[in-house]
């Protein structure tokens, strides 16, 4: 039966196919240009030579600041001091504005959850890549995608839509912490990490 | 770091209803600390979310004997046989071996409201409406608790945001004890007369752990055996003898029918 | 083969799909999303992120000044709790004070200056420009120069520096009225400068000193005095500490004193005066009094051949107070005995803000027995105190005098000003009313929110909401030594928003900022360098003069501090008139005395005697955080303004049963309020909040507001504390 209906059936499946795997990832994020083209790269590199802990900073009661502000950037982009586009553009329109870029966040994790960063980086000994990857080391900011019914960060599942992950920094869903701490017989009760 | 090496903590509370005046600062407080919502022009004290509440009791003399006492009632963490915990079909409730404290995740449960009836302290309240807050007032609310959605069950958690804070700030130099002065409850913390002590009742050396064991000491429903970490003072024999009655059920469930 | 599409091609095509649809990800990565979608909509608003700051600075809610600290996300409040060490409420605060954040956000908040048109049970707000309403003011204050009729300006926190400005210009005014609510202790406190022979001046309280406190219905033990003075005697309650504060209550309604109390000895409603005298009778009778001083001090204590205090005091025997009060003689023998006995003790008038004042001659008849007690004397707990020091041009010479409602002739105000930008003691709006031109008057309001008399109020101008204006905190009633702290604003106010000072200085054609007038009350008190300086940072107190300038004195205010004055060593000798010097004092006193309370009235037996209540901070046009609800609506902790309260035995005689709806009614109006009944309330009365109901989720919509005190007949309202009306079913 199935040979002898076979066109009919294995275009439908094909056309599926295509679709689920390669229109739908498309269809359901939504990409957005950060409004600053910022390179790590450049600012973790040789020249500049700064490492992680420099902007991303933790205040004494633990809390990680995330993202620097504009005051941190400021230190040095005062004034225009590379030579970028991108640089010329942010001095312009944010520094000499004052006003803080609004970041799309690649990690951001939902309202209910809770993570610290102090915990585990400072007691868990865990080095920024084991999760951020090679973001790091980055040249450029990549689109950051939307989920359009969510409003997560597509980081938050992986970028691959099939949801299979080889390292930790592929995805952010509950399931890649809970993995890793029950791996490693950590804090399992529910509002550990939720809020 | 293995389990086994974090220390076990049993929080706890002691409330002094000898102090209690009832003003109501700790229930304000809870609320600007959980991200509860104002109520709906229609709310009542069946429908209205009050993690912590007040409960204004007599001791059934007429004018002008009539004595006053305030009990604040909230989830009362119990420990054994935790009926919400027994009877929630989406394990949506759990007990935390770590603290001892019962917590309530509002994204896995369905809204049966099972717990709501199982709950002898009627310490659980059900989010008839999705939150909302007067324009521009969601910029104040408290970025350490996630606001609930509509058709779940919420309840006190001691304020596990701040207990997260504690162990951030103990993280930060780089140690999983937290410091007891770092996790005090909203309510602990905005009680005029100091009436509510919070604590580790394992630790022997902590406030809570002694007045515990005070001779005015006692639990409401005790003898459900489900063994509630939250105890009341009182020297008044009168007040003692509420802790068998079923008091929150006369204010929250009958006052609206 | 043709190609031809069959029917059984089609359904071969989408059977392919489906199968296909399912080794994709598609339906269960919509699954995982869906269910997300389901639990953190994008409808629940979402909570801040951001850096978390420390702020510092003192709340003005009430009069009493606690330092607040908050935490700000973003450099916006989220989370406010006490100043630790704060010498007014060493880290606490009360549950206004906790939410006090939320005021900025009042769904009744005014965005810009309005028109009010109040109809029957609606009322209608159409915006109009900052320049109409100064027109408006501009026509109706040249009318009321003339013949018209005078310009009053109603002060609803008087004593601030702001109030000291507004005095000063309407003294210059030819027919400018400087208005307070009847309830304001500056009122209460004239009646001793009435007694005394040379004016006391305002007056102190050393509460630390004090063993028993006999308080005539005043919130002592729920907002009269600074909680840094209540909190050490709420904690000892019902322990058996020898030098605990012994409270005594008096007080004709259940009030949460009167609930916290060590004793509440419940009189009949306005028989304040009669108990007084019966309690200075038994004292008198059994000679627990210092003869020598009463001798030296009391001009009218006796004289021979004339009406005299001990003339009026013998006929308040214990058996005809008794009668009168509904106090048994017992108690009041035993009272006396024990304020004498369990000394030092102190008689606190004052009543409650939302019941209105005691009566001048009750007022009276409680300084009696305060300086009978003791209370004045060079030991006792009543001292004089100094006023903070003022800036020059300030004086009290230069000043407008205060005045009380019942000073005013009716039909006299051509404009009546209105500053509600921090509210207090309220004014019943009917007494208020009978003092304008009628048709021809104008009142404006200036206030952040439509709540109180703003929604009389023909103009209303939006004023900065709590926590956004700079403003400064008085010294409270209860304070033994002036003190003074600035309430400077922890949020950017909108748009739009004009202080009240700038419309007054418009009105009197001045200038005038708040900035600049609270700097030089600064420079002023800093220039005595007298007293002490409370820094919020450090949680410590200096001496003023480790301060180096008046610029570090202001940032220390401004960031959450507070100025103490040193105390005043010696106390002036004062002689005292137990009855007030007027000439018909006897007279007057002995009629205060004999009133007959209106529970006892000659009035048909269906009435009812309501005793209105409420707190300063939550009466008179009071703002409450919208998360109040939680205390009123969704839990009935405080009872709201549509909740009447009456004793069980009561309700039954009258058919009215707990929970349901009732109609009050006098002969100024009806009201609709929910019934609940409680056994401690006096039977024959109606406790009912005169208090403003919190306001939730309502949204946009302008919510009318209900207050008892609008049923109140203005034509024998002073004193408002208990009226009849009767009280059937819905």
């Amino acid at each position: 039966m199935i040979k002898k209906g076979s066109p009919g059936f294995w275009s439908g499946f094909g056309v599926a196919l295509v679709i689920g795997w390669l229109a739908f990832p498309r269809i359901l994020y939504r990409s957005l240009e950060q409004p600053v083209q910022f390179s790590h790269a450049i600012h973790t590199g040789e020249t500049v030579g700064m490492t992680c802990d420099g902007c991303h900073t933790f205040s004494n009661d633990g809390r990680f600041a995330g993202i620097p502000t504009l005051v941190q950037c400021a230190g040095c982009h005062a004034d225009v001091v590379g030579e970028t586009e991108a640089e010329e553009h942010f001095v312009k329109e944010y520094i000499k504005q004052r006003r803080e870029v609004p970041w799309h966040v690649y990690a951001r994790q939902p309202d209910n959850a809770h993570f610290s960063h102090a915990d585990h980086v400072n007691v868990g000994g865990i080095v920024c890549e084991r999760c951020h990857g090679s973001h790091g080391t980055s040249g450029s900011l990549r689109p950051f995608e939307e989920n359009r019914i969510s409003g997560y960060s597509r980081d938050i599942w992986g970028a691959n839509i099939s949801g299979v992950k080889s390292n930790a920094w592929e995805g952010m869903k509950m399931n890649d912490c809970v993995a890793c701490h029950n791996e490693n017989n950590h804090r399992s009760a529910c509002l550990d990490c939720h809020k | 770091m293995d389990q086994a090496t974090v220390k076990q903590s049993r929080y706890g509370m002691a409330i002094d209803l000898d102090r209690c005046t009832g003003c109501g600062a700790c229930l304000m407080a809870c609320a600007v600390e959980n991200n509860v919502s104002p109520g709906r022009p229609t709310v009542n004290e069946r429908t209205g979310t009050t993690w912590m509440r007040v409960i204004e009791v007599q001791d059934g003399r007429a004018f002008p004997a009539a004595e006053t006492a305030f009990i604040p009632m909230m989830c009362q963490q119990c420990e054994e046989e935790t009926p919400c915990v027994s009877v929630c079909p989406q394990n949506a409730v759990e007990v935390d071996p770590e603290t001892g404290i019962v917590g309530q995740i509002p994204q896995r449960c369905l809204g049966c409201r099972y717990c709501m009836t199982a709950c002898p302290y009627h310490a659980r309240y059900y989010n008839w409406w999705d939150p909302q807050w007067p324009e521009g007032m969601e910029k104040a609310l408290n970025p350490d608790v996630a606001p609930r959605m509509r058709g779940v069950v919420e309840k006190c958690n001691f304020c596990h945001g701040r207990l997260h804070d504690a162990r951030a700030k103990a993280a930060a130099k780089g140690s999983r004890e937290i410091n007891p002065t770092d996790y005090i409850p909203a309510c602990v913390e905005s009680c005029p007369v100091q009436a509510i002590t919070f604590g580790d009742l394992n630790d022997e050396a902590a406030d809570v752990a002694r007045q515990a064991k005070s001779e005015r000491a006692f639990r409401f429903l005790s003898r459900l055996g489900t063994e509630p970490k939250v105890y009341y003072l009182s020297g008044r024999s009168w007040v003692q003898r509420l802790a068998d009655r079923e008091l929150a059920r006369s204010k929250k469930e009958t006052v609206h029918g | 083969m043709p190609l031809t599409l069959t029917r059984r091609d089609i359904l071969k095509f989408v059977g392919g799909s489906i199968a296909g649809i399912m080794v994709t990800p598609i339906p269960w990565k919509l699954l995982d999303d869906v269910s997300i979608w389901t639990q953190n909509g994008p409808w629940i608003p979402k909570v801040p992120r951001g850096a978390l700051t420390t702020s510092f600075s003192t709340c003005a809610l009430c009069p009493a000044g606690c330092g607040v600290q908050a935490r700000c996300v973003n450099g916006i409040p989220y989370f406010l709790s006490g100043t630790r060490n704060h010498p007014v409420n060493n880290g606490t605060l009360c549950p206004s004070g906790v939410a006090a954040h939320h005021l900025a956000y009042h769904p009744l908040r005014l965005k810009t200056p309005v028109q009010v048109t109040r109809g029957n049970g609606t009322i209608e707000v159409r915006p109009v420009s900052l320049d109409d309403v100064l027109r408006k003011i501009s026509v109706a204050s040249g009318n009321s120069t003339g013949a018209k009729g005078s310009l009053a300006l109603l002060d609803q926190r008087p004593g601030r520096t702001v109030s000291l400005f507004y005095r000063k210009q309407l003294a210059r005014h030819d027919h400018g009225i400087y208005l307070v609510s009847p309830t304001d202790p500056i009122l209460i406190t004239q009646c001793l400068d009435e007694m005394a022979e040379t004016p006391f001046g305002p007056v102190g309280y050393h509460l630390e000193n004090v063993r028993t406190i006999l308080s005539f219905a005043a919130p002592v033990l729920d907002g009269w005095g600074t909680p840094a003075q209540t909190s050490p005697m709420l904690r000892t309650r019902h322990s058996s500490e020898q030098n605990a504060v012994k409270v005594i209550q008096i007080d004709s309604r259940h009030s949460r004193s009167a609930q916290l109390a060590d004793q509440w000895i419940p009189l009949k409603p306005k028989t304040e005066a009669a108990l007084a005298f019966g309690i200075a009778h038994v004292i008198i009778r059994d000679g627990l009094y210092d003869k020598r001083v009463i001798g030296r001090r009391i001009p009218d204590f006796n004289i021979p051949g004339k009406h005299s205090y001990s003339d009026l005091i013998g006929r308040f025997t214990p058996d005809h107070t008794s009668e009168l009060t509904g106090v048994s003689s017992d108690v009041i023998v035993s009272t006396a005995h024990s304020l004498v006995a369990r000394g030092p003790s102190v008689a606190i008038g004052d009543g409650d803000s939302g019941g209105g004042p005691l009566g001048k001659e009750a007022e009276i008849a409680i300084w009696g027995l305060n300086i009978l007690l003791g209370a004045l004397e060079s030991n006792g707990s009543i001292v004089q105190r100094r006023e903070a020091p003022v800036p020059e041009g300030f004086s009290s010479k230069e000043l407008s005098p205060v005045m009380g409602i019942s000073a005013i002739p009716d039909h006299s105000i051509g404009l009546l000003l209105i500053d509600g930008s921090d509210p207090g003691d309220p004014l019943p709006w009917s007494l208020l009313e009978r003092k304008l031109i009628p048709r021809q008057s104008l009142v404006v309001a200036c206030s952040p929110t439509l709540t109180g008399l703003a929604q009389h109020a023909q103009y209303v101008v939006p004023t900065p909401a709590h926590l956004e204006a700079l403003t400064d905190i008085p010294t409270i009633v209860s304070s033994a030594t002036a003190t003074f702290s600035i309430s400077a604003p922890l949020l950017k106010r909108p748009e739009g928003m004009t202080d009240a000072i700038e419309i007054m200085a418009k009105v009197f054609e001045t200038e005038g900022s708040m900035e600049d007038l609270l700097k030089q009350r600064t420079s002023a008190i800093f220039a005595t360098r007298r007293g002490c300086v409370f820094k919020a940072g450090t949680g410590t107190t200096v001496p003023i003069t480790e301060l180096g300038s008046p610029d570090e004195f202001w940032t220390e205010l401004t960031a959450g501090g507070m100025w103490t004055d040193d105390p005043i060593r010696s106390k002036p000798f004062f002689q005292f008139h137990f009855m007030g010097r007027a000439p018909d004092a006897y007279q007057r006193m002995l009629d205060a005395g004999e009133a007959v309370s209106p529970l006892d009235g000659p009035l048909t037996p269906e009435m009812l005697t309501v005793l209105p209540y409420g707190r300063r901070a939550e009466v008179g046009g009071a703002q409450l955080s919208p998360l109040m609800t939680k205390l009123y609506q969704e839990s009935g902790l405080h009872r709201s303004s549509k909740v009447a309260v009456l004793n069980p035995a009561t309700a039954k005689k009258f058919d009215l049963v707990h929970g349901e709806q009732g109609i009050l009614a006098t002969a100024c109006g009806t009201q609709k309020v929910g019934i609940r009944v409680d056994a401690a309330v006096m039977p024959g009365v109606i406790e009912i909040a005169a208090g403003p109901e919190p306001i939730g989720q309502a949204g946009n919509e302008i919510v009318q507001e209900q207050n008892i005190l609008e049923l109140i007949d203005p034509d024998q309202a002073l004193p408002w504390r208990a009226f009849r009306a009767t009280l059937r079913k819905a």
